[in-house]
């Protein structure tokens, strides 16, 4: 497109040759004949440059050159005239004309140059309004992400923080101030640390500090912050250098997430989900990891088998606790630990008056591991009257609480466990065969420790953690004379009875390791060490002999001497009852 | 190429160095110009020896400084001299500017005949140039 300018002068032949000229230099030029008519193609064209007159009957130049100056700042004017008073060059400049030119042969080089800059000037003009514009656009550009980054800065729940090269504070957000003590007493362009107070290394300014000074990341580190006038709070830490494009350190920056409630409810979790307390690294144990994971995405009724010992509980409490009714209840019923009217009364529930003591209306565990788990241990202790109800929970999923006739339907998963022969007690006739294939619908058999054996260094240093804490003794573990008697021992009592060995030596150790005299003396015995033991006797050969002992040591107390004896409180009393010992 | 002989006086007449710089090549530009300055001839010269007849020393005035103007800006030397010497006296004795005024006309002829020359003869314009 051509540049264009409007020429505005009264005499005709300037007119036609000064256009003309302006024209056989390429430009597209308007002629207006007085101010006036000047004024209105103006207003009504899109002239890029003026070229204007002076003396003109009528509208004046200087008059003409006021009004447009007026409304446009931008337009370039150039004044023309015949002569080139002094008086009337001031005048132009200061009216805002952008050159006076003599209207002469002679100096229509100067008039063509002149144009050519004011065009040139105008093309600048508008450049920089450009760029005005955009630097403009720009910088509310700017505004706006600085207040953006602001409002984020300032609403996440991570504390910020910003320092340079030298350490000084750049900015910091609400966060951090309520999160870290020494938030409180940061202030923007003042060093983290003074002479007065320097910073542990440990806490969150610390490792802030070290990212500076080392010019390297520090990711995720943990920081337990104990101040006297606030709780413990467990912090995530992260710390990175600022480099800039010469990877030249210009400061550091700092996130401190406030994990204090996340580490909680792990630690809840963690406590109720015991499929973690399931300790073995034996291929044995792996499988039986692959096949609860698998048990865990279906409902099916499970059958959890094992010696007693073995750890069947823990299986069930991850079979539950990771499985899809995890959010539900999960009841637990030893079945041989209660006569037949009680467990029928504790599985079903009663109404009240049902029997005598039925003072109230009672729901048994089977109500109340609706939409839940329901465990049934020892379940091959339990009467043929009650494998009957069972029988039919399983097919219909409905019963009646003692003394009701109202049937009540319920959807739990029935997890049970044995350590007994189920398949004998069905030839022998004690346990329905109907019962037996509904309960082993899927089957977990849990391995005895004999034939782990390898995780036995694993079950030591987890329960000697375990019994430190307890206790508040600092056991690191067994020695190695303890830890070979107990790799050749065959734990009739399994993982119970390797826990129980522990306690006992944890419970005598004064602390450091566990030794052979801190052993139960089954173990003492086993270990054929002459000075300690009763004599060579197998662990599962519990004596008389050495049962009264262990009684007249624990002052009658079946469960300390049990302890001593490292055996289960039950199989002491199977014991004592087989010796027809005095209870 | 024909090459005409340059008029022995146009010089007096004509800028012709800034003509040639300016014009040349500009057929149209010159054409205009002086088919321009031959119908201000027309117009001025009648009006200027009516002004002196009714001795409006203003319109006298004013029609040299208009003419002188043209004159400048298309370079004829004498008509420029001359209508500033009108103007000039136009503001003393009018007897005094009579013979300016009767010569005007021839000088406005001949600086037509120049420009013709000039137009018509661009090309050894150039050359001369």
């Amino acid at each position: 497109m051509k540049q264009s300018i409007l020429y505005i002068d009264d005499d005709r032949m300037s007119r036609q040759v000064i256009g003309t000229y302006l024209e056989e230099l390429g430009y597209t030029v308007s002629l207006a004949e007085s101010g006036e008519k000047g004024l209105e193609a103006f207003h009504e064209g899109d002239a890029e440059v003026i070229l204007l007159d002076l003396r003109m009957p009528g509208m004046h130049g200087f008059e003409v050159l006021k009004r447009i100056r007026k409304q446009d700042s931008d337009i370039p004017i150039l004044v023309i005239s015949g002569v080139g008073e002094m008086q009337d060059v001031i005048r132009a400049l200061r009216l805002g004309a952008t050159n006076y030119v003599i209207k002469s042969l002679e100096d229509l080089g100067i008039l063509e140059k002149s144009v050519r800059m004011a065009f040139h000037n105008l093309d600048l003009v508008r450049e920089k309004r450009v760029y005005q514009e955009r630097l403009a656009q720009t910088l509310e550009e700017k505004e706006r992400y600085q207040k953006q980054l602001e409002s984020i800065f300032n609403s996440i729940p991570d504390g910020l923080i910003t320092i340079d090269a030298r350490g000084t504070v750049l900015d910091y957000n609400q966060a951090m101030e309520a999160m870290c003590p020494l938030g409180k007493k940061l202030k923007i362009n003042h060093f983290t640390s003074t002479s007065e107070s320097k910073i542990a290394e440990d806490c969150c300014l610390g490792i802030l500090e070290q990212s500076r000074r080392k010019n390297r990341q520090v990711l995720n580190r943990r920081v337990e912050c104990s101040f006297s006038n606030s709780d413990q709070k467990v912090l995530l830490v992260t710390a990175s250098p600022i480099r800039n494009n010469q990877e030249e350190l210009t400061g550091a920056t700092m996130i401190i997430k406030d994990i204090t409630r996340e580490q909680e409810l792990e630690e809840q979790i963690q406590n109720r989900r015991r499929f973690k307390n399931i300790v073995g690294k034996s291929h044995k144990m792996q499988r039986i990891y692959t096949l609860i994971r698998q048990l865990s995405t279906v409902d099916s009724t499970v059958l959890i088998l094992g010696e007693s010992g073995t750890g069947k509980e823990n299986v069930m409490d991850a079979l539950h606790y990771t499985g899809i009714r995890s959010s539900g209840p999960l009841c637990k019923v030893n079945c041989s630990a209660l006569s037949e009217d009680l467990l029928d009364s504790e599985l079903f529930g009663h109404v009240k008056g049902a029997f005598t003591g039925a003072h109230k209306d009672k729901i048994g565990r089977f109500e109340a591991a609706h939409g839940g788990s329901i465990f049934l241990d020892e379940i091959g202790e339990i009467s043929h009257r009650i494998q009957l109800k069972l029988l039919r929970v399983l097919e219909n999923k409905s019963f009646e609480r003692v003394g009701s006739s109202q049937t009540i339907k319920v959807d739990c998963r029935i997890i049970s466990a044995t350590n007994v022969d189920l398949t004998q007690k069905v030839k022998e006739g004690t346990f329905r065969e109907d019962l037996y294939y509904r309960l082993k619908v899927l089957t977990i058999s849990l391995p005895p420790l004999r034939e782990r054996k390898e995780d036995i260094p694993l079950l030591v240093d987890y329960f000697c953690r375990h019994f430190s804490h307890e206790f508040q003794k600092e056991v690191f573990g067994v020695s190695n004379a303890v830890m070979n008697v107990l790799m050749r021992y065959d734990w009739p009592g399994n993982i119970r009875e390797l826990k129980h060995t522990l306690e006992h030596g944890c419970l005598l150790s004064p602390g450091g390791m566990i030794k052979m005299e801190h052993l139960p003396l089954e173990l003492i015995d086993f270990s054929g060490s002459p000075s300690l033991g009763l004599g060579s006797k197998k662990p599962r050969e519990l004596t008389r002999e050495h049962i009264e002992q262990a009684l007249t040591q624990a002052e009658g107390n079946k469960s300390k001497a049990a302890q001593i004896l490292g055996c289960h409180r039950k199989t002491l009393y199977r014991k004592i009852e087989q010796f027809k010992l005095p209870l | 190429m024909i090459q005409s002989k340059q008029p022995e006086q146009v010089k007096e007449y004509l800028d012709l160095d800034n003509l040639r710089n300016r014009f040349s090549g500009k057929s149209r530009l010159l054409f205009i110009m002086k088919q321009e300055f031959v119908a201000l001839q027309q117009s001025v010269i009648p009006e200027m020896q009516s002004a002196y007849a009714e001795q409006n020393r203003q319109a006298l005035k004013d029609l040299a400084h208009t003419l002188k103007g043209n004159a400048a800006l298309i370079g004829a030397l004498r008509v420029r001299e001359m209508s500033e010497q009108i103007e000039a006296l136009s503001d003393e004795d009018l007897e005094s500017l009579k013979n300016h005024l009767d010569q005007l006309p021839s000088v406005m002829r001949q600086t037509i005949d120049y420009l013709e020359w000039f137009l018509e003869d661009r090309d050894s314009c150039l050359e001369d140039k």
